[in-house]
């Protein structure tokens, strides 16, 4: 059996302690699998995406592809939404 | 096995890359990247590579599955914020790698109609298709590259069967395919091919580039040296043609063409001496042939060649002195200047070529006369389109020598190009000029103080005697270059059972004959092509 906590973490020194404490229960059977910033937060405007593009257009996970059902789902999502604009 | 493998290779070598939708996503997806490090190198590698293309197909395929994957990760995000993201990666994409066109010409397989587009896409442009897909890659395996193999075999064999050519004409026109495209749609679309808008077009700017009130467009630059010449000979002999007595001077260090049109117009060519700096038409022996042969000789057709311009000063005062016409063959020298005047400016008439690897080059043949002479300008009118002013209103023996409307319209869009090529071209020249100035059996190539060169060809003499053997070592690295010209004009039998005349001993063109060699000199060649040109010269000298 294993768990698995996924955290909104909104103070840098925080996170910086947390992770820190954490770091010391790795022989004890914690797995650090991941942090990152949370992208989501900030407004996406010009700068922001200016600056952080590439960070953001990394960090998705895409599904399989070959999964053709999904694939036409967000297909219509996409052209749904387009065409109701 | 052996035969497998030989076509293995041939399918592999110095083809297109069509990079497929996959690889593209991997590279913009950390989880993907660790996944699938082939794709990430396979992209690094082949980002601003000329051969290196996406499908169009695939551009908006990208930007919903992108979009999609975004909004699984950010779901609060709006469709605006999301789509910037997207832009962004496409617009990435699109300044690393051209666009292959999705064709017209499409097999649609109903199962996969994406891997259909891409697949016409890919024959579009004779190309790989660089996929991770294995079921495009088995269902097409002549057309289908996996990154992997792109990796290991592509990337070897390419390296090590590397030719630099003298020109590489379909990179240059891949280089610039999308406006090549628009304007042969036009074309196309309206169907107009014989003498359609673009001719126009294409002749005002020519007119105006040269700084001549009229220009022509014809079928070849031959046809533009023959439609000359009988122009010539209607309006000073009122003649159809000139007459076997009449001589016409030129050099025997040329094309063929050049002899050839002046027996074509009835005149026979009379072949002077070159000046060996510049491989030009030498004045002082034009001066010799004109007191030789006096009222015999009617003309002059200087040839500026390699790019670089006559002594035209020289030439036009001979000619006027002596009321001889001029004819320059301008074939291989769009773009030069001589005391900051265009060439094809200065005679009777400028004779220029669209034959596909000159200056300015279309996609098969096609040429252009400049004059400022109205009368001269209605004459070539008249027998580029089979000698009269209408089709039952004929006065003179004419040619069917048109240019044709889709010639003029590649030549449009490629002209925009032509300043920034010569320019390439005497940058490139320049490389060679300064690392073989020291190599005392290399003469490399003169440009006179007034003349603006285009080297149209890079031509250096090889003086110890040696020059086939450098070419043949030169080609064994993988080096094109070429002897133009091996054989002269006085040699050839055309010429010699047609009453040609020669003056003196052309002693120099037999020295150039032997001597000369010519380089590669494509506009897009990268600086390390010219620095492997240079490397392969100087192993030769090591190896002499
Ligand atoms: C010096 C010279 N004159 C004339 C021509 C003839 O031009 P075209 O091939 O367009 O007939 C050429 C090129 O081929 C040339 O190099």
């Amino acid at each position: 059996m294993s768990y698995k906590i996924v955290l909104n973490i909104h103070n840098k020194d925080i996170m910086d302690k947390l992770l820190w404490i954490l770091r010391h229960f790795e022989n004890e059977g914690i797995e650090i699998i991941d942090y990152k910033k949370n992208l989501e937060q900030a407004k996406w405007d010009e700068e922001y995406v200016e600056k952080h593009w590439r960070e953001i257009a990394l960090s998705t996970d895409s599904a399989d592809l070959d999964d053709d059902e999904r694939l036409y789902e967000a297909y219509e999502e996409f052209y749904h939404e387009k065409h109701s604009d | 096995m052996m035969k497998d493998y030989t076509r293995l290779m041939k399918s592999f070598i110095m083809k297109n890359i069509l990079i497929d939708l996959n690889v593209l996503l991997d590279y913009y997806e950390e989880n993907r990247r660790k996944k699938y490090p082939d794709s990430i190198k396979a992209f690094d590698f082949l980002k601003h590579k000329d051969f290196a293309f996406v499908s169009s197909s695939s551009i908006d395929n990208l930007e919903f599955l992108k979009y999609s994957d975004l909004s699984r990760a950010y779901p609060t995000k709006t469709r605006k914020e999301k789509l910037k993201i997207v832009h962004k990666i496409i617009r990435e994409i699109l300044s690393y790698f051209k666009i292959a066109k999705t064709p017209s010409y499409i097999e649609i397989d109903y199962e996969d109609i994406e891997d259909s587009l891409i697949v016409a896409s890919a024959k579009a442009i004779d190309g790989l298709i660089l996929t991770r897909d294995e079921k495009l890659l088995s269902k097409c395996p002549d057309i289908t590259i996996s990154p992997k193999e792109f990796l290991g075999k592509y990337v070897y064999y390419n390296d090590k069967s590397r030719e630099i050519k003298m020109l590489d004409l379909s990179r240059e026109i891949f280089n610039i395919y999308p406006e090549i495209e628009k304007g042969l749609d036009k074309v196309i679309a309206k169907s107009n091919f014989i003498l359609g808008e673009e001719v126009r077009q294409l002749e005002e700017k020519i007119a105006n580039y040269v700084g001549t009130k009229y220009a022509v467009g014809v079928s070849s630059g031959t046809d533009a040296l023959v439609l000359s010449l009988r122009a010539l000979a209607i309006q000073r002999k009122k003649k159809e043609f000139f007459d076997k007595e009449d001589l016409i001077i030129t050099t025997p260090f040329t094309f063929t063409a050049t002899g050839e049109a002046i027996l074509r117009a009835g005149a026979t060519p009379l072949f002077v001496d070159i000046d060996i700096d510049t491989y030009n038409i030498d004045p002082e022996q034009v001066e010799k042939a004109v007191k030789k042969y006096g009222k015999k000789v009617k003309g002059i057709i200087p040839v500026h060649l390699y790019g670089q311009p006559c002594n035209i000063d020289e030439i036009m005062r001979i000619a006027k002195e002596n009321d001889l016409f001029v004819v320059e063959d301008c074939a291989q020298s769009l773009g030069a200047r001589w005391d900051g005047k265009q060439t094809g400016s200065f005679g009777d008439t400028g004779c220029f070529s669209f034959f596909p690897t000159k200056p300015l080059g279309g996609f098969g043949d096609g040429g252009m006369i400049t004059t400022n002479d109205e009368e001269l300008y209605e004459l070539l009118l008249m027998l580029r389109k089979h000698g009269g002013k209408d089709k039952y209103n004929v006065e003179y023996i004419g040619y069917n020598a048109r240019l044709d409307t889709i010639q003029a319209a590649i030549l449009i869009e490629k002209f925009k190009h032509l300043d920034d090529f010569n320019e390439r071209r005497r940058e490139i020249a320049k490389n060679y000029n300064e690392q073989l100035k020291d190599v005392d059996w290399i003469k490399t190539p003169y440009e006179h103080p007034k003349a603006y060169h285009v080297y149209h060809q890079y031509t250096i003499r090889v003086l110890n005697g040696r020059r086939d053997e450098l070419q043949k070592l030169l080609r064994k690295k993988g080096i094109q270059t070429m002897i133009y010209y091996p054989v002269p004009l006085h040699e050839m039998k055309v010429f010699v059972e047609n009453g040609m005349r020669v003056v003196g001993d052309l002693k120099e063109v037999q020295k150039a004959v032997k001597e000369v060699l010519s380089l590669p000199v494509e506009p897009l060649l990268k600086k390390g092509e010219i620095v492997s040109v240079l490397n392969s010269i100087c192993f030769s000298i090591l190896i002499y």
